[in-house]
């Protein structure tokens, strides 16, 4: 009788959670609820866009609040897919897909209704998926491709593809990996109360070492930068009276920043790493596909190498590297022997355009404070690049 | 270290083992490091003023003690006084009053320089325990309690984390004499903590946070939203200040009781009070007595004229609403509540009670609500114009737009679940509904629920940084 009881106890707490936290819908889990739902399980890929989806994706700490649409065929579109445009095909991952920005504001979106010489309308056509990497997109033109009318495809392949691409062979080759994936994706996408516990999970790493680990750390820094054994640009504080002045600022209210304030990185940010970065062979391999497969459907491939993240906007800016450039630059000497067209966006000519209101150099206000995602200033940047690129394949 | 967080669950979980498997001696050192611990987690800058405040008032009572002549003591007393409410008034009122001069000196055409505000960060927990330092003062001026020796002991007393950065404000004689006795693991205080706190949890995580984020904006720009929207605002307001405040009081009796120490009631279900002259006996129970016993009884309390009593109560009711912040809506909020009171007071003086009493029990419990909307509205507004216009658009019923999340059932449901709890509690009927069979079965699963949802909820809600879902 014990046991049962406490069985019934159990089934009744899994019941009151689910209800509860759908009723509640607390801010922070709603979030990742919404992008679940605007995911669905896809055997090949593992992950794609679920059809027909409207859906406000609000960001927890107020950093966007945006609406996310997909058409009748999972792509980010507001409008149905229409065979008899001929098209431009965008594929990648988060940035192309436009997370954190309005369905209109993507740059993908802005290259809709294209119009060349001819007075030819083109429908801007947006593959991408959250993760995607070279394998995953491979599969995924291979299996769309057929059903459109393409002419065009940019893909913008990404300086954490190497990662995802792992990932995804390492599903790839495990079943058992695939399975147990296959259940946690539909396990979170139908069940609010499993959601919240893989996030809570998650998060409670990350706080325990808020707490615990990153005080430690923060003083193990500050006895480096005491002992002079860490580089001065990278030491807030390294000496007693800066200590005493830290201190002293304590009481009272810090300024308020300007989220769009000019990044500030140590100069160490911006140093080559020695080694060249080396790229999974499985890239290499599906990034030969992309280019079979748009030979074989007489399609023009552009690629757009992007720097996704600011640090990589910021040391281009000053003429130099910065260690996540590697994948692109190691990707660049592949696409230069297989002779396909690219534009490295990562170059100063580009970068140097990203310039704040006051038309001072800055990259702040191009990338999502806090997620990396490009802002719709951001996306307007790619985009003028873009439609320069797209009059010129299609004059 | 705050008590929604992680961190203080891990703190408690570290403590308790510690704290019980040592003697008394050993106990109270325990609690020491672990609420300076606590305290310092903070920042930790602002420990050598508690221990400034600690100091002066310990001091200044033995002082008081030796004094031989009533001149003295007096002036020691006058000494704990300056130090702490002088700290008081630094960090909490000295931009308030500076910014009330240039406005006087603006007003009369004197010569001023430009306001530019000190900026000072006010110290966590510095309005309660200074509070309870003066009140430890004058218990040892008027005779009440015989001053402590040990400085330790003393500082201890006011250290004593549970209670330290949010109340209750415990006096003297109740929590200093648990401090002195060893504490063992008791099963049934251990029972009977965990649901005070589930529910100080609850309270503060499930239904004060979420409104804050849905009435921010109409308590920004009142005048974009129509009447309803804006009275749901000032509800709701008062529901948040209740499930923030009380949450907090509750999860420190809750840690408290635990602990084996009784922590004073602070809140006693204000919503239900009949007036609102009951609503200030019930809500935030420590402020209230101690502003009676000592800001209210000195000024002479109602031993004296009916219209120096008023005057009592008006300024005791003014002082309460400065307390809170250093801006002209709380000390409004103050006069609200004191006209509120002081009506009250009038009504029953001149024999009118006897109507009041006929009046169902539900329009009274509405009334009362309604007279505590009313105040808070400035207690939340950012200015007093801004109140203005939000009562302005409720009396006036105002049109403009409306705020859709201020109905949602995500709000409300947890405001629903709490005020039938506290229904049943103050009809006395929750003992009986918690002792049915069925509720064998329910009630653990219910507090179970409570207690994932409040950790997941606070686990990731309060996530400071963005993350990334991995596929």
């Amino acid at each position: 009788m014990k046991i049962l009881k406490y069985i019934i106890i159990f089934l009744l707490t899994i019941l009151f959670l689910e209800v509860f936290l759908r009723i509640l819908k607390p801010t922070a889990l709603q979030y990742y609820w919404v992008q679940r739902q605007i995911h669905s399980f896809d055997p090949d890929y593992f992950v794609d866009l679920e059809p027909n989806q409207k859906v406000n994706i609000k960001h927890f700490l107020g950093i966007f609040n945006i609406n996310f649409t997909t058409n009748e065929r999972g792509y980010r579109a507001t409008r149905e897919v229409n065979n008899s445009f001929p098209q431009i095909i965008c594929i990648g991952d988060s940035i192309t897909m436009g997370f954190g920005v309005n369905d209109e504001d993507t740059f993908c979106n802005k290259l809709d209704l294209y119009k060349d010489s001819k007075e030819n309308i083109y429908q801007s056509i947006n593959l991408a998926v959250d993760a995607y990497g070279p394998s995953a997109i491979a599969l995924k033109l291979k299996k769309h491709l057929p059903n459109l009318n393409p002419k065009l495809l940019y893909y913008f392949p990404s300086t954490g593809d190497d990662v995802d691409e792992i990932s995804f062979h390492e599903k790839k080759q495990n079943p058992s990996l695939q399975r147990a994936f296959k259940i946690q994706f539909l396990l979170t996408k139908y069940s609010y109360l499993f959601l919240a516990l893989k996030v809570t999970q998650e998060q409670m790493q990350f706080r325990f070492m808020e707490a615990f680990v990153y005080p430690f750390i923060r003083a193990k820094n500050l006895y480096l930068c005491m002992t002079a054994q860490k580089p001065k640009d990278e030491c807030p504080i390294s000496s007693w009276k800066e200590i005493l002045n830290d201190l002293y600022s304590d009481f009272f209210r810090p300024p308020v920043k300007n989220p769009n304030a000019y990044p500030n990185f140590p100069a160490s940010e911006c140093e080559e790493p020695q080694e060249e970065f080396v790229a999974p062979e499985s890239a290499y391999k599906a990034i030969q596909e992309i280019i079979d497969l748009s030979k074989e459907l007489n399609l023009k491939l552009v690629m757009i190498l992007l720097p996704i993240d600011i640090e990589t906007a910021y040391c281009s800016q000053k003429g130099k590297i910065h260690r996540y450039y590697g994948y692109l630059k190691t990707m660049k000497k592949f696409l230069d022997k297989q002779k396909i067209d690219y534009i490295d966006m990562n170059l100063p000519q580009y970068t140097l355009q990203m310039v704040d209101e006051t038309g001072q150099l800055n990259p702040r206000p191009y990338y999502i404070i806090g997620d990396g995602h490009y802002t719709r200033l951001g996306n307007d940047w790619v985009f003028k690049t873009l439609i320069q690129k797209t009059k010129e394949v299609l004059p | 270290m705050l008590f929604n967080t992680l961190h203080y669950f891990i703190f408690l979980t570290v403590l308790l083992p510690i704290f019980f498997l040592s003697n008394e001696k050993k106990q109270r050192r325990i609690l020491f490091v672990f609420s300076l611990y606590f305290y310092s987690c903070l920042k930790i800058v602002f420990v050598p003023i508690l221990f400034l405040s600690f100091a002066a008032t310990f001091v200044s009572a033995i002082k008081m003690k030796e004094a031989t002549t009533q001149i003295r003591k007096k002036l020691w007393l006058l000494h704990t006084l300056f130090v702490n409410l002088g700290l008081l008034f630094l960090f909490k009122y000295a931009d308030f009053f500076r910014s009330i001069e240039f406005d006087v000196r603006n007003l009369l055409g004197l010569p001023h320089l430009d306001f530019e505000p000190i900026g000072f960060v006010l110290p966590l927990g510095i309005s309660f325990y200074t509070f309870q330092a003066v009140a430890y003062a004058i218990d040892v001026y008027r005779g009440n309690l015989n001053p402590e020796r040990s400085f330790f002991n003393f500082t201890l007393f006011l250290l004593f984390f549970p209670q330290l950065v949010a109340g209750p404000i415990m006096r003297a004689h109740i929590l200093m004499p648990q401090l002195q006795c060893q504490k063992k693991f008791d099963w049934t205080n251990f029972q009977q903590g965990i649901p005070i706190m589930m529910l100080g949890f609850f309270k503060k995580t499930i239904v004060a946070d979420p409104i804050s984020s849905v009435i921010q904006p109409i308590f920004a720009n009142p005048s974009e939203y129509d009447w309803f929207s804006c009275a749901l605002a000032s509800s709701l307001f008062s529901i948040q200040i209740y499930g923030d405040f009380s949450g907090y009081s509750d999860i420190a009796i809750g840690t408290g009781k635990i602990l084996g120490f009784n922590i004073t009631q602070n809140f006693d279900r204000p919503f239900f009070s009949k007036s609102a002259s009951e609503t200030w006996r019930r809500w935030h129970m420590s402020l209230s007595t101690w502003l009676r016993d000592y800001v209210y009884i000195t000024l002479g309390g109602n031993r004296v004229s009916r219209l120096r009593n008023y005057f009592n109560l008006f300024t005791t009711m003014a002082i309460g609403g400065l307390w809170h912040g250093a801006n002209w809506t709380f000390i409004i909020w103050g006069f609200i509540n004191a006209g509120f009171v002081c009506l009250e007071k009038f009504l029953e003086e001149e024999g009118y009670a006897k109507y009041f009493e006929k009046i169902p029990y539900v329009i009274k419990i509405l009334y009362a609500f309604s007279t505590f909307t009313l105040s808070v509205t400035f207690f939340r507004a950012e200015s007093v114009s801004k109140a203005i216009i939000q009562l302005k658009n409720i009396f006036f019923l105002s049109s403009g737009n409306f705020n859709l999340e201020v109905i949602s059932i995500s709000i409300w449901f947890p405001v629903f679940l709490l005020f039938t709890y506290e229904a049943l509690v103050e009809l006395k009927k929750w003992d009986k509904f918690a002792n049915s069979s069925w509720m064998d079965y329910v009630q653990p699963a219910f507090f179970i629920t409570l207690f994932i949802l409040c950790v997941m909820i606070y686990t990731v809600i309060s996530s400071p940084q963005f993350y990334y879902f991995q596929f």
